[in-house]
C-alpha cells in the first residue's frame, strides 16, 4: 500500500495513530457537549437538557468536525499525533464535497436513521394492532428491527478490517475516501511493524464474529427443530430444565410466583419452626412466604409489608423495622 | 384481609369465649354474622374486688371494625352511659391510646382491646379527661367519685345481672337498687 520511500507522498497513518487521533477527538467532544449543554442551560433550564440528551451530542460532534475538517483545518486529535486527511490515492488533499459528507454520515445520519426508524417502528406497531394480517409493512418491520443487528455486524468487520489494514477508522470515511496520512515523513517499514500489534485485535472481533454467527446458526436449527417437534408430538410437553430461549424464560418467570410460595399449613415447608409459631399474628391464619422483621418476629410477608408501609416498628415488639430490612424465609 | 382475620378471630372466640378466661368478659360477638364489622361486647366488674369504683356494673360496648382491620384500630364505644374521666359520658367515646392510630398495633385483638378497657376502668387517667367534671372528683373526692359512678350505674341501670348475660334494660320489674357498699337493699317490685 505504501509507495517507495523515495517518494515525495506522505506515508499512510498505521492503525495505532489513527486511534490515539480519535480517542483525543472524543475527549474534545465530550467537552464541547458539556459546554454546549451550560449553554442550553442558561437559555432554555435543566429540563431542556434531560430531554434532548441525544440531540445535544449529534450536534456537539457535528459543530466540533465542522468547525475543523470541513474549513479544511485540522481536528485537535489530528493535530495532536500528526495526521492529515488526503484522499484515496494518497496525491492530494479530500474535496470540500466528501468532507461535507463525510461530517453529514458521521454525525447526523445515525441519528436521523435511529430517530426514522423509532418513528416507523411505533406507527407500524399501532397498525399492526388493528389488523393481525401480514403485510409488506410488517416485512418491512421485520426486515428493519434487524437493521440494528446487521449494522453492528457491518460495523465490527470494518473495525476488524482496519485493525488489519490500517485504512478507514469508520464506514463513512471509507465511503468518502477520506484516509489519513502523516503529516511528517516516516519510514514506511517502521509503521508497518507497528500496526502488526493491532491485527490480533482484529482478529479477536472475527473470532468473536464466527463463535456469534455459530450461535445464531445453532439456535435456529434448535428453532426448526423444536418446530418439527411440535408437529410431531404436539402434546408432549417440554419437561427440561434447560433454557431454550427467551419463551421458556418467560413461562417460567410468570410461573415463578406460584411455584416458590412458601404456605406454612403445609408441614413439610420449613418444618424447623414449631407448631405454635406457625401462625401470622396479624392474619391469624398459617403464615403465608413467611418474613423476619429485625427483631426476629415472624410474619406473613404481604401482612407485615403493609404494616410496615406505614408504621416502620415490628407489631409486636415495636422495634424500628424498615421494609427494606423484611428478610424472607426460604 | 380484615374480613378473613375478623373470621380468624370469631372462630377463636366461638372455640375458646374470652369470658372463661376472663370472667369479666361476658360476651364479644358480631352483632350479626351478615356483618362481619359490626361487633358487641358486654364488660362487667361484677365485685368490689374487681374495682372499688366500678364494682356490680356492666357495660355494653359497640365496635365498629373498619375495612383496613388490623391496619386500622377499631373504633369502640360505651353503649352504655358511665362516669369515668377518660370516656365520654353523652356519646361513650373512649380515651385510650391504644384504640388510636399511632399505639395500635395489629398484633392486638378485639379481645385484648376489651381487656385493655377494663383496666382503664380500674386505673382512670385523670390527666388527659374525656370528662373533667369525673376527673376532678376522682383526683380530689375518691369516696365521692364511688358514690357518683354507682348513682349513674343505678340512674342508667347498668348492674350485672347474674340471671342472664345480656344487660339489663330498666323495666320496674327487675330494677334493683343498691347502697355503695354493693349490698342489695330492695328490689322494687312494680
Amino acid at each position: 500500500m505504501s509507495s517507495n520511500p523515495n517518494s515525495r507522498q506522505l506515508p499512510f497513518a498505521d492503525a495505532a495513530t489513527i486511534v490515539r487521533a480519535h480517542q483525543k477527538d472524543a475527549y474534545f467532544e465530550s467537552i464541547y457537549r458539556t459546554y454546549l449543554q451550560d449553554f442550553f442551560q442558561i437559555l432554555h433550564g435543566q429540563r431542556f437538557i434531560n430531554s434532548y440528551p441525544q440531540e445535544i451530542t449529534v450536534l456537539a460532534k457535528a459543530l466540533y468536525l465542522s468547525l475543523t475538517t470541513l474549513l479544511g483545518a485540522r481536528t485537535l486529535g489530528e493535530e495532536y499525533v500528526d495526521l492529515i486527511y488526503v484522499n484515496k490515492t494518497g496525491k492530494r488533499l479530500p474535496r470540500l464535497l466528501p468532507r461535507i459528507g463525510f461530517i453529514l454520515s458521521y454525525a447526523v445520519l445515525p441519528y436521523i436513521v435511529s430517530k426514522i426508524f423509532k418513528s416507523f417502528k411505533s406507527s407500524s406497531e399501532e397498525e399492526s394492532k388493528k389488523d393481525g394480517s401480514i403485510s409488506i409493512k410488517q416485512w418491512l418491520i421485520r426486515m428493519f428491527s434487524n437493521y440494528y443487528k446487521v449494522l453492528d455486524v457491518i460495523l465490527n468487520v470494518h473495525i476488524a478490517l482496519f485493525y488489519f489494514k490500517g485504512e478507514f477508522y469508520s464506514l463513512s470515511k471509507r465511503i468518502f475516501g477520506l484516509r489519513y496520512a502523516f503529516g511528517h515523513n516516516k519510514d514506511p517499514q517502521k509503521v508497518q511493524q507497528q500496526s502488526g500489534n493491532y491485527s490480533l485485535l482484529g482478529g479477536i472481533i472475527i473470532l468473536q464474529l464466527f463463535v456469534k454467527s455459530l450461535m445464531a446458526l445453532k439456535s435456529y436449527n434448535d428453532e426448526l427443530v423444536k418446530k418439527g417437534e411440535k408437529t410431531n408430538t404436539a402434546t408432549q410437553r417440554d419437561n427440561g430444565t434447560r433454557i431454550h430461549d427467551i419463551n421458556t424464560l418467560q413461562t417460567l418467570s410468570e410461573n415463578f410466583e406460584t411455584d416458590h410460595i412458601i404456605d406454612l399449613s403445609d408441614e413439610s415447608q420449613l418444618p424447623y419452626l414449631p407448631e405454635n409459631s406457625r401462625n401470622c399474628m396479624l392474619c391469624l391464619s398459617p403464615m403465608v412466604n413467611p418474613s423476619a422483621a429485625i427483631c426476629g418476629h415472624i410474619f406473613c410477608w404481604d401482612c407485615i409489608v403493609d404494616w410496615i408501609r406505614e408504621h416502620p416498628e415490628c407489631p409486636l415488639c415495636r422495634q424500628q423495622c424498615a421494609e427494606q430490612n423484611l428478610l424472607p424465609l426460604r | 384481609m380484615a374480613e378473613r382475620r375478623l373470621f380468624q378471630e370469631y372462630n377463636r372466640y366461638k372455640k375458646s369465649p374470652p369470658s372463661k378466661s376472663n370472667p369479666q368478659i361476658i360476651s364479644l360477638n358480631p352483632i350479626s354474622e351478615d356483618n362481619i364489622f359490626n361487633w358487641q361486647a358486654i364488660i362487667s366488674k361484677p365485685t368490689k374486688k374487681d374495682n372499688p369504683f366500678y364494682y356490680g356494673g356492666q357495660w355494653k360496648l359497640s365496635i365498629a371494625v373498619s375495612r383496613q382491620y388490623p391496619l386500622e384500630p377499631p373504633v369502640i364505644k360505651f353503649i352504655t352511659p358511665i362516669v369515668h374521666p377518660n370516656i365520654n359520658l353523652k356519646t361513650g367515646e373512649i380515651c385510650l391510646d391504644i384504640l388510636k392510630k399511632d399505639a395500635w398495633s395489629p398484633a392486638w385483638n378485639l379481645e385484648h382491646l376489651l381487656v385493655a378497657i377494663l383496666m382503664l376502668l380500674d386505673s382512670p387517667e385523670p390527666d388527659s379527661p374525656l370528662n373533667i367534671d369525673a376527673a376532678n372528683l376522682y383526683r380530689h373526692d375518691p369516696v365521692g367519685f364511688q358514690s357518683m359512678v354507682q348513682f349513674n350505674m343505678w340512674k342508667v341501670g347498668s348492674f350485672v345481672d347474674v340471671k342472664k348475660s345480656t344487660p339489663t334494660t330498666i323495666t320496674k320489674s327487675n330494677q334493683v337498687i343498691r347502697d355503695v357498699s354493693g349490698s342489695k337493699i330492695r328490689a322494687i317490685i312494680a
